[in-house]
């Protein structure tokens, strides 16, 4: 018990010791500690940035292939639309060039035997 | 963003001293201190940043003790090649930057002569470098900066058991040199 009283009153006895001391400190070197403090800090902005560049261009260019796949993705879905040429109707008519002449003016013959008809 | 810059200076603000003046009684001498309080900043902010507050104060004490444990490595293996390029010659015994002939010298570190004349501080500073680094810490640790034994252990990068063991011998080595001088 006497002993355990007797470390305490060494323990706080040399506690205060080393408060005092670091109270005194001279102010050269309390100024540098500070400086060590504010550069560290900076340090840590710095840190913080730059992760956030190291971050940045790989997200944009995550980004940019997502798009692309999705782009993508849309494409191959969307049903494609059938050619004009698919029906073999439409292969017979381009085949011979003058029955293409004959729907090309097909308005015109239907008005020209309207004509005759009133005309007759 | 702001209050955590806040908060980590606080927290900076609050340890500095101390483990300046830890580090200053391990190495003996105040740029080499300054240059580890540095390194220890730096890699909090950079490792630990976004850990839990509480855990910063024991992170940065091991870092802080990792870097003395490398001075006084790289201290120890300079020394052995000064020694083995010059085995005459008694290499930098004044220069302050060699802590382990700094902590032989017989006569400014001497405790007793400390106290008599009144210098409570350097007679504790002088009690303090006669224990192992070990002890030194365990014993700053845990009676000035007040860590507990888990957060000491942790600082020390050791099990419980060995900072209970540094810390006991190192209360009772400084007892043995200061006691008769500290009512």
């Amino acid at each position: 018990m006497r002993a355990e009283k007797s470390d305490k009153n060494f323990l706080k006895k040399a506690k205060d010791v080393l408060d005092q001391n670091i109270e005194e400190l001279d102010g050269a070197t309390v100024s540098r500690l500070r400086k060590i403090r504010y550069a560290a800090l900076e340090k840590s902005d710095t840190i913080e940035h730059s992760w956030w560049q190291r971050l940045r261009l790989p997200a944009v260019a995550l980004m940019t292939a997502s798009l692309i796949a999705v782009v993508t993705i849309v494409q191959m879905r969307t049903p494609v639309e059938l050619s004009p040429i698919n029906t073999v109707e439409d292969i017979e008519i381009l085949a011979s060039n003058e029955q293409i002449d004959l729907y090309e003016n097909f308005d015109f013959y239907t008005w020209l035997v309207e004509e005759q008809q009133n005309a007759g | 963003m702001r209050n955590d810059r806040l908060t980590m200076e606080q927290f900076l603000a609050s340890v500095e001293r101390r483990a300046f003046r830890m580090a200053q009684i391990a190495t003996g001498d105040s740029d080499e201190a300054l240059d580890i309080v540095q390194d220890a900043m730096l890699g909090l902010v950079a490792k630990y940043n976004r850990k839990p507050q509480a855990l910063w104060k024991p992170l940065f004490y091991r870092i802080l003790q990792n870097r003395i444990r490398d001075w006084y490595r790289r201290t120890k293996v300079r020394k052995r090649w000064r020694q083995w390029l010059n085995p005459d010659k008694n290499m930098d015994r004044d220069n302050p930057r060699d802590l382990l002939e700094n902590m032989a010298a017989p006569d400014a570190g001497n405790p007793d002569h400390l106290t008599l004349v009144g210098d409570a501080s350097k007679a504790l500073e002088a009690a303090l470098q006669k224990l192992t680094l070990r002890q030194q810490q365990a014993f700053l640790l845990r009676a000035w900066e007040g860590l507990s034994v888990a957060d000491t252990a942790l600082a020390m990068r050791c099990s419980a058991g060995s900072v209970k063991t540094h810390y006991a011998r190192a209360l009772k080595t400084l007892r043995d040199l200061l006691e008769d001088h500290w009512p």
